[in-house]
């Protein structure tokens, strides 16, 4: 397809470096789309866990470097919304860009102290790749799908990232209570979304690294849901998500697991795009939509 | 030291000396009298030893200079850093990949970068410090690499760093990493390790050794350098 939009893009340090597979299926899905992700030049880490106290700005820095950088980016190439395909970094990025927006003082200060630099004008947006996705369409993406993910039966997990906190408002791409983006997005690609009742549950999140008996136990739990409602796949937009998923996973016996996937992989599948699976997956995921439910 | 160079006055360790305008910070530090033990290598700008930190008069920017290359300005109040205090973890190249997930594995304190370019602004080498972290925060090992080339070690970027990253080891690492598996082999330090090997200079080398230093002085004044 024809390129017809130019986004810049922000695609994060999880995504370059652990999860290559969620960036490189997001690029080539988008691009038969027709929409064209440019990386910002020399973008900065997130930061990962914003700073919750109102005058931290320091915590604020690499969103702000990366956000002047679009800025200027986006004058060249005539747009100012910025995509991110990673849960966290959206969260980070957007609760950084609507304290800027709406506070000046933290502006000011922000600016003042990154005296190197071009002064910020907070008038850059930064969305989700799924919002990208939904307001394309997905009757729109429905049409471009040359394989459709028939009989795969996909459940859905959101996480906190895309949906938390509730207040302010600004944050949560869908209903923080029960968002359908994802289950949208599946049907469009022609598979069978799976709803189950912990999908908008949290996977336990930095307990990994000095708590992972928590992490375990969440993700245990959200899995053997998933599994239980007859789900093949589990469908995630977040990095951290997926690594506690994997560790649940590996908590698990063979025949309890769930495999996850980003959801761009599916789509990169349905769009005839290379997926990023690893073969033995690919061929798992092709046996389910051959209907057998064998695998 | 030119005729009629105008006094001017340096502050060091809070103390006022008149020192010769148009001295450096290290021959203006030692004519004020002082004697470097430490702090001073090779007085031309690459070893990194002398890094000095200074304000000027009631300009509220700290400012950061090798001792060695910067002249002395009036009102320099002047301390020096010879030695930044930083671990360095032991690797061993050869059980390593040329990622810059294995540089943040030994050194995980870059993912607490900041973003805040104050080793930047620091660097008296005009290096982008910051940018080189990032790039590893990017697994972009190659352009870590070549924004530090440069480095000399000097530790200023560590010790203004909020989040306790010792930059210059940092450096190190992925410098040998990129320089031993993506970089091509030097085929005459190849050829030169070789003739060390085979005793090459061996007698060169032990006459070396026993001559005198009058005649040592008179070898190294007459020895060949090669054009530009």
């Amino acid at each position: 397809m024809v390129i017809e939009v130019e986004l810049l893009y922000y695609p994060g340090c999880s995504l370059k470096n652990s999860y290559p597979e969620f960036e490189l299926s997001a690029l080539e899905a988008c691009e038969k789309l027709g929409v064209k992700l440019l990386e910002i030049p020399d973008w900065a880490c997130c930061g990962v866990n914003p700073s919750l106290a109102t005058d931290n700005v320091m915590r604020h820095l690499g969103v702000v470097h990366s956000l002047i950088n679009a800025r200027e980016k986006g004058r060249e190439i005539g747009t100012n919304v910025v995509a991110t395909g990673c849960s966290m970094c959206y969260n980070v990025f957007r609760r950084v860009n609507l304290i800027l927006r709406d506070e000046p003082d933290a502006l000011e200060t922000v600016n003042a102290f990154m005296d190197d630099q071009p002064d910020y004008v907070p008038e850059v947006e930064v969305v989700h790749l799924l919002t990208v996705l939904r307001e394309m369409g997905f009757e729109k993406i429905q049409e471009e799908v040359i394989k459709p993910l028939k009989g795969l039966k996909v459940a859905s997990y959101y996480g906190c990232a895309l949906l938390r906190p509730n207040k302010p408002e600004g944050i949560p791409i869908d209903d923080p209570e029960n968002p359908t983006v994802l289950e949208d997005l599946m049907r469009g690609l022609g598979a069978e979304p799976v709803e189950f009742p912990f999908k908008v549950e949290c996977c336990g999140n930095y307990h990994v690294a000095l708590r992972p008996d928590i992490v375990e136990m969440r993700t245990r739990k959200i899995i053997g849901s998933a599994k239980s409602r007859g789900a093949n796949l589990l469908v995630s937009s977040c990095p951290l998500c997926s690594y506690n998923l994997e560790r649940g996973n590996e908590a698990l016996r063979e025949e309890e697991r769930i495999p996850v996937v980003f959801f761009t992989q599916l789509l990169a599948l349905a769009l005839g795009a290379d997926p990023h699976l690893n073969e033995k997956l690919k061929g798992r995921i092709l046996s389910w939509m051959g209907g057998d439910g064998l695998a | 030291m030119p005729e009629g160079a105008p006094m001017i006055t340096i502050y060091v360790m809070g103390k006022g000396y008149k020192v010769p305008g148009s001295l450096t910070i290290m021959k203006a530090i030692e004519y004020a009298g002082y004697r470097f033990i430490r702090g001073c290598g090779c007085r031309g700008g690459f070893c990194g030893s002398c890094t000095t930190f200074y304000r000027l008069g009631d300009d509220y920017e700290l400012y950061v200079d090798l001792a060695c290359q910067k002249t002395v300005e009036d009102g320099m109040y002047l301390v020096q850093l010879p030695f930044i205090p930083a671990k360095k973890p032991k690797w061993n190249l050869d059980e390593m990949e040329p990622t810059a997930n294995q540089v943040i594995k030994v050194f995980p304190e870059v993912t607490r970068c900041l973003s805040c370019n104050a080793c930047t602004q620091v660097c008296p080498q005009d290096l982008e410090v910051m940018r080189a972290i990032q790039a590893l925060r990017r697994g972009d090992l190659k352009t870590a690499v070549d924004l530090t080339f440069d480095c000399i070690a000097c530790g200023a970027c560590s010790i203004r760093c909020p989040a306790e990253i010792t930059h210059y080891h940092v450096f190190q690492l992925a410098r040998g990493l990129h320089g031993k598996y993506k970089m091509n082999a030097s085929q005459h330090l190849l050829e030169r390790i070789r003739e060390v090997e085979e005793g090459v200079f061996n007698e060169d080398m032990n006459r070396l050794v026993k001559i005198g230093q009058e005649e040592l002085r008179e070898l190294y004044t007459k020895r060949e350098i090669e054009e530009e």
